[in-house]
């Protein structure tokens, strides 16, 4: 299995007598691997995402995107093309007047031929599920269905990763669960590595692998099994382990024998089930 | 403070031709001095039907009743300056309204808009600022200067300067990590909980928080309310909500799926992690079938 | 308040009229307006509102979508009526008052200037009426491109209109958001002073101002991370093709702007 994203001892600060917002930062995400990287607001994450598609360039240590050095100015937009972001503010990121516009924006900016662009703006709008909406105004989209523009767009670019970097923390409920089977979807059946920034647990269960930035270094690093279930440690970062964990742990506090690694209700509910006597 | 609405009716972009009725001759009563949710999909009417409750919208058909203010389609402007004296609103975002030189002054703008003198208005704003549990170091700066979660904060302690009787919370844990979460939610109940004449009405999506706050939850669904009953009553009708596309409290989710597995009776009720806890021990002792 | 705008005032339909090429439109109208002006032959002018009366009545937009518009024109068009009638010396007198004297050159001045202008706006509506601001937008960046050639930066300009196409229903829900945040903490926009009004609108101005700009560094971000480089070596998904159609409607055009020129010489 080959790299998609190398992270090699990064810092990061905003002008020499600034503070460091990133601290020794090193990773790799392998190619068709969920990476969640979880953190409270604040604790650099989305700065840390910026690295992967050049957004921001590193000036200590190094960022290698699908095996180019992020440093090469004029490499850029090739890496840009092959990983791709959806942003957290379904609003700020769609640019033009009309779904099907937006859509193909990226591949107006690659100088994608007519014929081709015209059949890869509505294969993404197909599968994403929007047919229908192709010639909305975004404004009278709802924020879910926005999100799943911004992914349409991304996939239209045929990448190799994408990046959501907190894409579902301002939508609803119904919206976030819109957005984030549509992206199970993708990493399945496109293939695309996907990393995801965020601070909600229960999505974060959904990843391969966790890291858990703190303060701008990480802080741990390992799969949902292991980073979930240590509601200790994930309250000392600032964040709550999933309901489903606590309610374990308490258990296990109140004398209940549960197994370790609890991590679904499933789970718990056939654990219960066979504590409980049958007389 | 009590809230009667009469046949309300609310129009959007009337005689256009994307006119809807966000709002379908609704009648209401919301009692005075509890804390209520409103809980329905984006889209239900809920936000339109609380911008009603201080006058920001008025009904274009039908009336509505808060404590003795009466708001009709005709109602004019100038009678609803003195009900906003006495119902707070918190918007989603609430940090989006922040425009002041400092902290202390945005804060101030309130009770100022309503005849306080400065010093009057300022000394409001620093308790209300201390109950937010902004640092009083961080008065004089911009309010564009600090941080995410101190912003919706000063923005809050902004609204709670008029002291209302009714607050108004329209998702305004939306967009905050987990921690903040709870501790904004502390925060509105602690103030609820603070004078006894004091109401809160809070829309939203987090059935978690509307379930362990709440003396009483309201369901909408296609402008119009569908249901309500104490959090005991809404909470167990599992079937009904995920057909308007809600959900139950995950504690409720947890409790029902081992009672299905199981086959046998246990409390489901329970809207905190200590009640869980306490239903499923009671399930483990109980005996089971023979 | 302005939630839900309509951009422009573009009515959806199936109309023959909706369906014809932007470019078409505006090079149309264009030819109507300037020969409209030309010739003042009755052949000419019935033949003008023939073409209106027709386009007219191809567009299938109800009637009430113009009166919405026409309300604050008709005012202006029957001011310049009068001003005709009353400032027209020639032909006979009509009437004979001593405070005002009206000649029958006057009554045929005033009713040609406003046949002209309301055929005018008619035609103008029409276009608004038919056409998708974005359409509009992508017209005027075709038929501008020989001006890149003296450096006209046709395609930022073109760019800039459709953001601000995308971002104005944005802004106005997002002013109608503040108004309503500032209005619960006791603003009053409509009483006081005119000092006190404006004064009024600093609360609402700034937050709109911070929400901008956030939103604009937001979108640079997000352009930057698709690719976005200028104008430069970027294809189009928008398409414009030129059909049958929009030649048979030039055609009209032509033949009409053709013959003023005709009736102008025989004048």
């Amino acid at each position: 299995m080959t790299n998609d994203i190398h992270v090699d001892h990064l810092y990061f600060r905003y002008h020499e007598q600034a503070p460091y917002v990133l601290h020794d930062i090193s990773l790799t995400v392998k190619q068709g691997e969920w990476l969640t990287i979880l953190g409270h607001n604040g604790s650099g994450k989305s700065t840390l995402a910026r690295f992967f598609n050049a957004l921001h360039v590193p000036k200590e240590g190094k960022v290698i995107s699908c095996g180019i050095d992020t440093k090469h100015a004029n490499e850029w937009v090739n890496i840009r093309r092959q990983v791709a972001m959806v942003f957290q503010n379904p609003d700020n990121q769609i640019v033009a007047p009309t779904v099907e516009d937006d859509v193909a924006f990226g591949l107006e900016n690659a100088g994608i031929p007519y014929e081709e662009m015209h059949e890869r703006v509505y294969r993404s709008i197909e599968r994403l599920g929007l047919r229908g909406l192709e010639t909305q105004e975004p404004h009278r989209l709802s924020g879910g269905q926005k999100q799943r523009v911004a992914l349409a767009g991304a996939l239209a670019l045929r990448p190799k990763v994408i990046v959501l970097d907190e894409a579902t923390s301002m939508l609803d409920p119904t919206g976030r669960i819109e957005v984030l089977s549509m992206v199970e979807k993708l990493r399945k059946e496109e293939n695309i590595t996907i990393i995801t920034i965020t601070h909600d647990v229960t999505e974060a269960m959904l990843a391969d692998r966790i890291i858990v930035l703190h303060e701008g270094s990480m802080a741990y690093e390992g799969t949902p099994d292991e980073i979930l279930s240590d509601e200790n440690a994930l309250r000392k970062v600032g964040l709550r382990a999933p309901f489903i964990v606590q309610m374990a742990n308490e258990l296990k506090r109140q004398q209940v024998p549960l197994p370790n690694g609890v991590l679904s209700h499933e789970e718990l509910v056939t654990s219960l089930c066979k504590l409980k006597p049958i007389t | 403070m009590q809230i009667k609405a009469n046949h309300l009716t609310y129009t959007y972009m009337k005689n256009t031709p994307f006119e809807t009725n966000a709002i379908d001759k609704l009648d209401l009563m919301i009692p005075g001095e509890q804390f209520t949710s409103i809980i329905g999909h984006t889209g239900s009417g809920k936000s339109t039907l609380v911008q009603h409750f201080n006058g920001l919208l008025k009904p274009t058909d039908g009336s509505i009743k808060i404590g003795e203010w009466t708001v009709k389609s005709d109602t004019k402007q100038k009678l609803l300056y003195p009900l906003r004296r006495h119902v707070g609103m918190v918007f989603q975002f609430p940090e989006h309204q922040l425009f002041h030189e400092t902290i202390l002054a945005d804060v101030a703008y309130g009770p100022m808009n309503f005849g306080f003198s400065k010093e009057e208005a300022e000394k409001v704003a620093k308790e209300c600022l201390a109950n937010v549990g902004i640092d009083d170091q961080l008065f004089d700066r911009s309010p564009f200067d600090v941080s995410g979660g101190q912003m919706r904060r000063v923005a809050i302690a902004g609204v709670l300067a008029l002291d209302p009787e009714l607050l108004i919370l329209d998702e305004p844990t939306a967009g905050l990590d987990p921690e903040g979460q709870e501790m904004m939610m502390k925060l509105f109940h602690d103030w609820y909980e603070e004078r006894e004449e004091r109401s809160i009405i809070l829309v939203t999506h987090q059935m978690e928080d509307a379930a362990r706050y709440s003396d009483e939850v309201i369901v909408m669904d296609g402008g119009n309310v569908i249901d309500r009953g104490t959090p005991r009553q809404i909470f167990a009708k599992k079937a009904e909500l995920e057909k308007i596309g809600l959900t139950v409290p995950e504690s409720v989710q947890l409790l029902e799926a081992l009672q299905a597995h199981s086959e046998s009776e246990l409390n489901t009720s329970a809207f905190t992690l200590e009640d869980t806890v306490e239903s499923i021990l009671s399930f483990l002792h109980k005996k089971g079938r023979d | 308040m302005f939630d839900n705008v309509i951009i422009g005032q573009y009515v959806p339909r199936n109309s023959l009229v909706h369906k014809i090429d932007p470019r078409a439109k505006l090079l149309a109208i264009l030819l109507f307006i300037i020969f409209l002006f030309i010739s003042r032959h009755p052949v000419v002018l019935s033949l003008a509102i023939v073409i209106t009366g027709t386009t007219f009545i191809l567009a299938k937009i109800p009637f009430r979508y113009y009166i919405k518009g026409m309300r604050f024109i008709a005012i202006l068009i029957f001011f310049t009526f009068l001003l005709h009638l009353f400032m027209t010396r020639e032909g006979t007198v009509i009437v004979d008052w001593p405070w005002l004297t009206v000649y029958s050159g006057g009554v045929v001045e005033g009713s040609l200037i406003a046949l002209r202008l309301f055929l005018l706006v008619l035609m103008a509506s029409l276009l608004t009426l038919t056409t998708t601001p974005i359409d509009l937008t992508d017209g005027m960046e075709r038929l501008m491109k020989p001006l890149k050639r003296i450096r006209v930066p046709t395609h930022e300009l073109a760019l800039m209109m459709s953001i601000a196409l995308r971002f104005i229903p944005t802004l106005l829900g997002e002013t109608s958001k503040i108004v309503k945040a500032q209005m619960a903490r006791g603003a009053n926009f409509s009483e006081g002073s005119l000092w006190k009004r404006l004064k009024s609108l600093i609360p609402i101005l700034i937050p709109l101002f911070v929400q901008s700009f956030k939103r604009a560094e937001d979108l640079a971000i997000a352009m930057e991370a698709r690719g976005y480089g200028g104008g430069e070596g970027r294809t189009k998904f928008r398409q414009l093709r030129w059909k049958r159609n929009d030649s048979i409607a030039i055609g009209v055009f032509v033949m009409f702007a053709l013959l003023t020129i005709v009736f102008g010489f025989i004048e």
